[in-house]
């Protein structure tokens, strides 16, 4: 009888996947901080070769980019609280595994309904009214964006990804449409608006920065201990279990995608009304694109999502920094080194689901086990018999 | 049959084995297929006879052993390996681009240039059908051609690509009667042509009609191959479902047995239009377990899912019966004020026929009074479930319980820890939005506890426990509500038999707690010993209601594998 092996190891592959299981988080973080020291570090490299910039001093560039003034400290807190209110929108319904790709035009929407009550109602009422009336109506417009694309999927099941996306271009669209309408002449630019404001505390950004923590509590508070967070990741996790049990999956969803893009309106009102004071076709700067990568990383963990939020911040602002500072002209090379060290980050959480197996000589090893055998003796190299073309037993004819 | 006594061999699996975790899918199998026959691999579901014909058609790669094809040792790493080798499968769920046309998907993924035109293919195609028989428009788009056409439209494809060994997976579960006679003159036309052909199948008598000799299967082992000619149908189920073996599960006399669940006429179809559930009728009684058999995918799953408010649309009744004896389910959902109400109308009465007045009683004292069963309701109280979803039968008070097949795509969240996953059934219970965990942590301590559930802790992910845990994970929370009615799919596939029995014993417990419990099984000895009746379903009907007493194991597979509805229906309970 040939081998039983023979059979199996005839195609050797240089190496091959399997997923992880268990793997504890402090690894995983390790893993994750790993990733991101390796990504800044070819992140400056570039740099370094292409413009000659100092690593170590672009490094300080980064910190004072971001903290380096009072105001830039608190723009960076503002800007993060901001990108984190974005991100506590998406996850219920990523969560809900809804593909919400509309945050930007939700936030348009928000934006685009304040500033036309701030210019419409501001001077005539009291500030006071028109944001008791502003923040319900940028609401219920972010919302209402959300669940156009929430019942189409509930009723008829269309893909939410391309509807929402989709969605951003229409808000776009109701900017321009709203501008060219109101001021026809000029640059196409609303002026600062004056009226209406919203409230400050201490300075511009405290209470921007206060609200989305409270936020924050609570959205921990709806994913973890009320019942509707239960039904979202319940969907999310299996339409089936979800029908099994009751749980009308239409309507979750659209409560779901409703709450998330109330919040992506009302992070539209404070940016109209409390950071830029005016509407463009690129209010929110993407946020609604970057947001999501703050909580994919994050794993859809609204307090992690803190964390991504401000780091996301940080090299960004930081980068902004480094690149006037070595006056390097073009956009592309921040942007190329922000790009790097998404990618890494992202493509770290392959080494986290699944873990590489290296075949060396017929054995499969880890890849520190790999390392290692690099570097040790040779001797110990298991080589496997060839396979034997083993005489036939039985003429098969 | 051709009876030249030299035979050459086109395949030739020797002891094959493949493991899937722990489960065991193959072990140590080997056989011969000759060149130029119709081979029937018959076998149980989960049998192993589709991972079997998945190492030959390159899907899987066997653990252990050796295939070799028209005697030559080869290596099928994967469909393309297959390809070369010569070998195609028609597969169950058909791997058909729904947007393209017939002939785009049979020319679809083949490299040679000349055989990849379409003009040329065309009419090698035509040639094809002529040759074999088939009757197919290429022009189609396949997302118009019905179930038995994209089927032919499979075996076409395999045939373009110069098929020599051609392997159906149940070729006929999805067609007519009368195509299905189409396809066997087809595959005869083949035979004679000198394609060799493996068809997978659990029906006997297309066994009997179409193939030469029957390989048998059972739990993953070879049994034997017999010529078709040289055996009959009592003997092929007796090597298909094995010998008797003796089984201690303590079987108790029902007591106290009433009509608790009536299913009348009840027919689903499904997506696609197919019958899946016709015209079923049963009474599941309390204090009774019924058993219901059939080969899997006869519509035992359907039937289940229907019942319990998961497949909206049938047609038909489900009435639940709950006898005034017992307490009204609907009392617990009415105000005080409309309990009073009703009494005030005599719907109560006291054991002895006295009306109930609650006039002047706390809300208290009138549940104390229920609860010790001295007040009765005056009607009996009957509820049609008909397209009911799960959540308006838990709240129109009846306590129906299903543990679904597949444990964690429905039965539990994989994610999810045990807490949250004892949850999903009273998760709405309490006031406010707040969810209250309190009582899902000692339910699942309590499991864990009763039921020796392996875990590091209550928090722990289900996906992570091992399949017997999940098991006792998902019928514990269903037998926590103390259910009138327990439905339970397959609830011991994949367990070991420790866990095998603590499930057993546990349906047995809610039996003679009064339950109706009704158990779809697959292992007719199982079925045998545990259950009171067992209803046999095939191909979506009843084919008969049996007394598991005394019943015998080849009754039930002739019922099993009869596509003739039983005419003499035994009822003996």
């Amino acid at each position: 009888m040939p081998e039983k092996m023979t059979a199996k190891k005839e195609k050797n592959k240089l190496f091959h996947v399997e997923k992880r299981f268990d793997m504890p988080l402090w690894q995983s973080l390790l893993i994750r901080f790993g990733f991101i020291v390796v990504a800044l570090f070819i992140a400056l490299l570039i740099l370094t070769i292409s413009y000659g910039v100092n690593p170590f001093a672009a490094v300080g560039q980064m910190f004072i980019g971001s903290f380096g003034t009072p105001k830039r400290f608190w723009d960076f807190f503002r800007d993060g609280a901001l990108l984190l209110g974005v991100g506590l929108a998406l996850i219920p319904s990523f969560k809900m595994k809804f593909w919400n790709l509309g945050g930007n035009g939700q936030i348009i929407v928000g934006a685009l309904v304040s500033a036309i009550l701030m210019i419409d109602l501001g001077g005539k009422l009291p500030d006071a009214v028109v944001l008791l009336i502003m923040i319900p109506s940028s609401i219920l417009a972010g919302a209402v964006w959300a669940a156009i694309p929430a019942i189409f999927k509930a009723l008829f099941n269309t893909n939410e990804s391309l509807f929402t996306l989709m969605m951003n271009y229409v808000s776009v669209g109701l900017v321009n449409a709203f501008i060219m309408f109101k001021y026809p002449i000029g640059s196409h630019i609303i002026p600062r608006l004056n009226n209406a404001n919203f409230p400050t505390l201490f300075n511009d950004s405290l209470l921007i920065i206060l609200i989305v923590l409270v936020l924050l509590a609570f959205m921990v508070y709806y994913l973890k201990f009320s019942k509707h967070g239960y039904e979202l990741s319940v969907v999310g996790e299996s339409m089936n279990t979800a029908r099994y049990v009751g749980i009308n999956v239409k309507k979750v969803i659209i409560r779901t995608i409703v709450v998330s893009g109330a919040i992506c309106g009302f992070i539209g009102c404070l940016l109209a009304s409390g950071v830029d004071f005016t509407v463009m076709p690129t209010t929110g700067n993407n946020m609604g694109f970057t947001a999501i990568i703050a909580v994919w990383l994050a794993k859809f963990n609204p307090i992690i999502t803190a964390a991504t939020s401000f780091f996301i911040v940080f090299i960004t602002r930081g980068m902004t920094k480094v690149q006037s500072d070595n006056n390097i002209m073009n956009d592309a090379t921040p942007n190329l080194v922000i790009g790097l060290i998404y990618f890494f980050i992202i493509g770290c959480e392959f080494f986290i689901e699944y873990k590489l197996l290296i075949n060396k000589g017929g054995k499969e090893m880890k890849i520190t086990e790999f390392i290692k055998s690099l570097f040790t003796s040779k001797v110990d190299k298991v080589k496997l018999p060839p396979a034997t073309e083993g005489v036939e037993e039985e003429e098969v004819k | 049959m051709k009876k030249t006594v030299e035979k050459e061999i086109s395949v030739r699996f020797e002891n094959i084995t493949k493991t899937f975790g722990s489960v065991i899918a193959n072990e140590d199998i080997t056989f011969d297929v000759y060149k130029g026959e119709i081979l029937s691999l018959l076998g149980e579901n989960g049998s192993g006879k589709t991972t079997l014909m998945n190492m030959l058609s390159g899907i899987y790669f066997p653990d252990e052993g050796q295939i070799y094809v028209n005697g030559e040792k080869v290596t099928i790493a994967s469909p393309m390996d297959a390809f070369r080798l010569k070998i195609g499968m028609v597969h169950q769920h058909f791997k058909l681009i729904d947007v393209f046309s017939c002939l785009e998907n049979i020319v679809l993924g083949i490299k040679d240039k000349e055989k990849a035109d379409m003009r040329k293919a065309a009419v090698a195609v035509n040639e094809i059908c002529n040759k074999y028989g088939f009757e197919l428009n290429l022009a189609k788009k396949v997302y118009e051609l019905s179930v038995s056409e994209k089927q032919t439209l499979e075996i076409i494809k395999v045939l373009y690509r110069d098929a020599e060994i051609l392997i159906l997976d149940e070729p006929t579960a999805v067609l007519t009667p009368l195509e299905i006679r189409n396809l066997f003159t087809v595959l005869k036309n083949m035979r004679k042509d000198g394609k060799t052909i493996i068809i997978i199948t659990h029906k006997l008598n297309e066994v009997m009609e179409i193939s030469d000799r029957v390989a048998i299967l059972r739990k993953g082992q070879y049994i034997d191959t017999v010529k078709t000619s040289e055996t009959n149908e009592n003997k092929l189920t007796e090597m298909m479902v094995g010998k008797k073996t003796t089984l201690n599960i303590d079987r108790t006399e029902p007591v106290n047995v009433q009509d608790r669940l009536l299913v009348e006429h009840l027919n689903l179809r499904n997506m696609d239009g197919t019958k899946v559930v016709n015209d079923v009728s049963f009474i599941a009684r309390s204090g009774e377990i019924l058993g219901i058999a059939g080969i899997a995918g006869s519509g035992q799953r359907e039937l289940l899912e229907a019942i319990a408010g998961l497949k909206p649309g049938y047609r038909g009744n489900v009435i639940f019966n709950r006898p005034k004896k017992n307490l009204p389910v609907s009392f617990f959902h009415k105000t005080y004020a409309q309990v009073v109400n009703m009494a005030k109308n005599g719907a109560f009465h006291y054991e002895d026929g006295t009306p109930v007045s609650f006039d002047g009683m706390s809300p208290k004292k009138i549940k104390d009074l229920v609860n010790s069963e001295k007040v009765l309701f005056n009607e009996d109280e009957v509820y049609n479930l008909r397209n009911l979803n799960p959540r308006k039968i838990r709240e129109l008070g009846v306590r129906l319980s299903f543990v679904p097949e597949d444990r964690l795509g429905m039965g539990l969240v994989g994610n999810m820890d045990l807490v949250d996953n004892m949850m999903l059934r009273s998760y709405r219970k309490g006031k406010g939005s707040k969810l209250n965990r309190k009582k899902p942590e000692a339910l699942a301590d309590e499991i864990v506890k009763e039921l020796d559930v392996v875990t590091p802790n209550i928090h722990t992910p289900v996906r992570k426990l091992s399949g017997g845990n999940v098991q006792k994970v998902l019928v514990g929370r269903e037998i926590a509500s103390s259910p009138k009615v327990l439905m339970a799919a397959y609830p011991v596939r994949g367990l070991d038999i420790n866990s095998s029995y603590l499930i057993y014993n546990l349906l047995n417990k809610e039996k003679e707690e009064g339950s109706a419990v009704i158990f779809v099984g697959e292992d007719l000895d199982v079925l045998l010993a545990l259950c009171d009746r067992i209803l046999v379903m095939c191909q979506g009907q009843v084919t008969g209601i049996v007394d598991a007493r005394t019943t015998t194991k080849e009754e039930v597979g002739l019922l099993m594998t009869s596509t003739e509805k039983e005419e003499e229906v035994k009822e003996n309970a």
